[in-house]
């Protein structure tokens, strides 16, 4: 089963995403930053979308983004930003990473949840 | 640096942006008064703050949030074994963040710094920075929740920031690029 990797420093965060994504059947990991995401994805092949925070320690979400097409050579998970910041600048960059979507938080499940199912399906 | 204005917009903007996320459900009603004591209490609590920062100025927001059982029972789930301070980080991110894009208007480039905790007693401190903006508040929720709030912002070049108070912000929707 196609998983969702979830990827916050805020355990608020992490436990309200991952809990409403499992509730509705969904297969989901999460990590604590974009360090702890760039090592649960290549330890599991299984993960097609990550749900991403961008304002993290150690390595922000962006990052991760660029990291997981340039060093994992991974150009088929589908990325989706889930976070405070809207800027046009950070936008632009997630773009140029290959990041699929934007979500301004906070998180509303049902809004998401079936583009969600297409992404992994 | 700041003008009378100037400050007036960003207390206004502050006060738009916690009405709009230290609530739990919009129904809940959040009235949010100038604080009449100069500084909060620093003796009980822990302070949760966000810096925002641009080539211009420094904003740090500044929550005092108290374990009391109203706050507890607002906030967390009765089974929630966390601190309040630690649950209360993404408030705090949700109302900065907020803010955030307000004064992304006015200002390229921004940062935001991820919620960090501190002893309620380094709040007597800030006057130390010289800020041109200090300004507390006290936030009462459904008449019973209460937390203080502080802003303390620090110009380097003259700041100017600009509201738009018509526009209603969309979140949560999924923007598919």
């Amino acid at each position: 089963m196609a998983q969702i990797l979830v990827v916050d420093d805020s355990g608020t965060v992490r436990d309200e995403v991952a809990g409403f994504l499992k509730s509705n059947g969904l297969d989901v990991v999460t990590a604590v930053d974009g360090n702890d995401g760039l090592a649960k994805l290549k330890a599991d092949p299984r993960i097609r979308l990550v749900v991403t925070d961008v304002n993290m320690p150690n390595m922000d979400g962006l990052t991760m983004a660029e990291k997981v097409r340039s060093e994992l050579g991974n150009s088929k998970v589908n990325l989706i930003m889930l976070t405070t910041e809207s800027s046009a600048n950070m936008r632009e960059r997630g773009k140029a990473a290959g990041v699929k979507g934007w979500i301004v938080k906070p998180f509303k499940g049902t809004a998401v949840l079936d583009t969600f199912r297409k992404l992994v399906s | 640096m700041l003008s009378e204005q100037g400050k007036r917009n960003i207390e206004q903007a502050f006060q738009r942006a916690a009405r709009g996320t230290v609530v739990r459900t919009s129904a809940d009603v959040c009235d949010i008064a100038l604080a009449t004591d100069p500084q909060p209490d620093p003796r009980h609590g822990q302070l949760v703050l966000i810096t925002v920062s641009s080539f211009a100025f420094r904003l740090i927001t500044i929550f005092q949030v108290r374990d009391t059982p109203e706050i507890r029972s607002y906030y967390l789930a009765d089974t929630d074994q966390r601190g309040i301070d630690e649950s209360f980080h993404e408030v705090a991110n949700l109302c900065c963040g907020a803010l955030n894009r307000e004064f992304s208007r006015s200002f390229a480039h921004l940062a935001m710094s991820t919620p960090y905790t501190l002893d309620a007693r380094c709040i007597s401190y800030l006057a130390q920075l010289q800020p041109q903006l200090l300004s507390h508040y006290l936030i009462t929720i459904n008449g019973s929740v209460q937390l203080r709030a502080t802003l303390c912002m620090c110009c380097t070049a003259p700041v100017d920031i600009q509201l738009n108070a018509a526009e209603v912000e969309q979140t949560g929707e999924l923007e598919l690029f």
